[in-house]
Parts: C-alpha cells; sequence; structure tokens
C-alpha cells in the first residue's frame, strides 16, 4: 500500500465526510418517544422494572426475600434435629386429624428422611445445598463462557 | 415551561444528531428510529441531570452509538444466523445498484446533490467497513478506541478502514465521474489514487 495514496485517501474522505449535515429524524420520532414515556408511566409500579419501583416497594421486597433465604437457611440446618420436628410434627398431626391417614404416612416418610439426614451428619444439607449452588453457578459459567465465544466469532466474522 | 415541553424542547433540538449517529452506523432508517427511540427514553430517565448540561449533546452521542453498535452486534447477527440457515444472502452481499452514467450527473451537481450521493455510498458500504469508517471519521474515535468497541483487532480495525475508504472512493468515482477529492485524471495518476 502506498502511504502517500493512504493518506491522501484519508484526508479526502475526511473531508468528504465531515461535511454532511445531519439527517432529517422522521417525523413519527418525538410521538413515538411521547407514547412509550406515557405508556411507562401509566403502568403499575409491580410491572415496572425493579429499579423504577417506589423505595419502599423495593426495601420490602428486599426484607420478603432475605427472610425468605434466611428461613430456608435455618430450616435446612434445623431439620437433623429430629426431636424438635417430631414434637412439631405430632403438633400439626393433632390439627389435621382427617388427614391422619395421610398424614402418618408422610410423617413416617419424613421421619426416616429426617434419621437419615441425621446419620448422615449435621453437615450434609447445608453441603448439598453448596453443592447444587456450585454446580448451578458452573452451569451458568460454562455457558455464558461458550455463548460468549459463539457470539464473538460471529461478530469477528460480520466486520 | 412544564418538563414534558422542556423535553420535548430537548427532543427536537437533538433529534436529527441522534438519529444521524444511528442513521449512518446502521444504516437502515426503521433500526435507527427504534434506535433513537431508545436513546430519549434513556435521556428522559436521566433529564434532571441533562437539562442544563453542556455536555449532553455528546451523551446523546455515545449513548446512539453504543446502542447501534448493540444493536448491530445482537439483532443483525441473530437475524443473519437465521438467513444464512434458509440459505438467504447476507445483506452485504447485494448487488450495488447502478448509478447514471457519470458524464450527465457531475456537470449538474449540486452541494446537496452531492452530499446525498456520499450518504447513499456510505450506506451502501458492508458493514464490516461502514462501521469503523464512521467510527473513524464522523465520531472522531481513534484505531486503538474503535479496536476495544468493536472487540476486534488493531490490524483489523485499520484494514476496514482502509478498505472502507476506497471502496467510498470507488463509488463515489461511479457516481460523481471523479475522485472525491475532485482532482482530475492526471493528479490522480500523480497521487496514485
Amino acid at each position: 500500500m502506498n502511504s502517500q495514496h493512504e493518506q491522501r485517501l484519508e484526508a479526502e474522505i475526511d473531508r468528504e465526510l465531515r461535511s454532511l449535515a445531519e439527517l432529517e429524524a422522521p417525523s413519527t420520532l418525538i410521538p413515538r418517544v411521547r407514547a412509550a414515556i406515557a405508556q411507562r408511566s401509566a403502568s403499575p409500579w409491580y410491572r415496572q422494572p425493579w429499579h423504577a419501583w417506589p423505595a419502599p416497594m423495593r426495601a420490602a421486597a428486599l426484607a420478603i426475600m432475605a427472610g425468605f433465604f434466611a428461613s430456608l437457611c435455618i430450616g435446612a440446618w434445623r431439620l437433623p434435629d429430629t426431636g424438635s420436628y417430631l414434637a412439631a410434627s405430632r403438633y400439626a398431626a393433632g390439627w389435621i386429624s382427617s388427614l391422619a391417614t395421610l398424614w402418618n404416612a408422610l410423617n413416617a416418610l419424613l421421619s426416616a428422611f429426617a434419621h437419615a439426614i441425621q446419620r448422615l451428619g449435621a453437615g450434609i444439607l447445608p453441603g448439598c445445598l453448596v453443592a447444587m449452588f456450585l454446580a448451578w453457578a458452573i452451569c451458568l459459567g460454562l455457558g455464558t463462557a461458550c455463548l460468549r465465544f459463539a457470539l464473538a466469532r460471529r461478530q469477528a466474522n460480520d466486520l | 415551561m412544564s418538563d414534558a415541553q422542556q423535553f420535548e424542547a430537548f427532543m427536537h433540538k437533538y433529534q436529527n444528531m441522534v438519529f444521524s449517529t444511528a442513521m449512518r452506523l446502521l444504516a437502515n432508517p426503521a433500526e435507527a428510529e427504534d434506535v433513537s427511540q431508545e436513546v430519549f427514553l434513556r435521556a428522559y430517565k436521566h433529564f434532571g441531570a441533562l437539562r442544563e448540561s453542556p455536555t449532553a449533546g455528546g451523551w446523546l452521542k455515545t449513548v446512539a452509538t453504543n446502542l447501534s453498535l448493540n444493536h448491530l452486534s445482537r439483532y443483525r447477527s441473530r437475524w443473519r444466523f437465521f438467513s444464512e440457515l434458509f440459505g438467504g444472502s447476507g445483506e452485504d452481499e447485494a448487488e450495488p445498484p447502478e448509478f447514471a452514467a457519470p458524464d450527465n450527473v457531475a456537470e449538474d451537481l449540486e452541494r446537496a446533490d452531492r452530499r446525498q450521493l456520499v450518504e447513499r455510498a456510505l450506506r451502501q458500504l458492508p458493514t464490516a467497513q461502514r462501521v469503523p469508517l464512521v467510527l473513524y471519521h464522523m465520531e472522531g474515535l481513534r484505531y486503538e478506541e474503535i479496536a476495544t468497541k468493536l472487540k476486534v483487532s488493531l490490524g483489523k480495525v485499520k484494514t476496514d478502514i482502509f478498505r472502507g475508504r476506497e471502496a467510498l472512493r470507488k463509488r463515489l468515482q461511479g457516481q460523481l465521474g471523479e475522485a472525491p477529492c475532485g482532482c482530475g485524471p492526471d493528479a490522480k495518476t500523480r497521487a496514485g489514487c
């Protein structure tokens, strides 16, 4: 490539392109934006993205989610403690007397499960949860990496 | 003046700039309008800060550029994937339209007509050449910045821009009957055009 030719070409193309005036936007653009803004502001808060929710709602949602997560963790941690579990299940069985048979079967199953968990050790359930979370994270990471790799190759071919 | 009226005035002021930025990158009026709409919706969210900001134009231009590039990398490559899957041809492979004979056109060209022809020639360039060319010459980005934005190598950016310039020169020669610089055949030979 001739560098003098390249420089001349660059300068001339630069001049041509910079001399271009702005294009006129279509007359439909502003009404479209106006309509989109009206539609967004008319929709109820729960249909809007989370970051657009009112601050008290965001705080409440965060508290509920945190509470749900904490109760899950505590429940998982306390499940091997069969003493309190069996007491609670007996108390609940009294309430649901009409479904006693079904409850007993379910109770036996859950008790067996609880005993099994207890024999395996207290750390097994949190360990399983951690393993599940790790497996999910690995799948997500690998999937993202594959997608990015595929898109990067496609983009490189496009450009 | 109410907020809505102020935002309307703001849109009137910048709509051509935003649309031009998107249009020159996307070369498609419908897609450019979609991107422009999204740019103004984002501007509406930050209108409190943008209203009095002297850099509002720059902010809008940057957002328009980034959204156009996102649009190109997401939607168009997805469309092309399906288009290739079903045997369709890519948009860049389209035959260039035939132009009027240079002798008939060149003599009576007004400045506005010339700009229209340059605009049309730019739109007909393949995406791979048009996008870095526009980013370099019209958005004022450096080669390195373009390479980062497009996630391609520096060498590829330089090659694509050079090819884009050559293709644009050829197309303009076809339409105007002269090199973009307006130099005659003798000058072109001397300069190596």
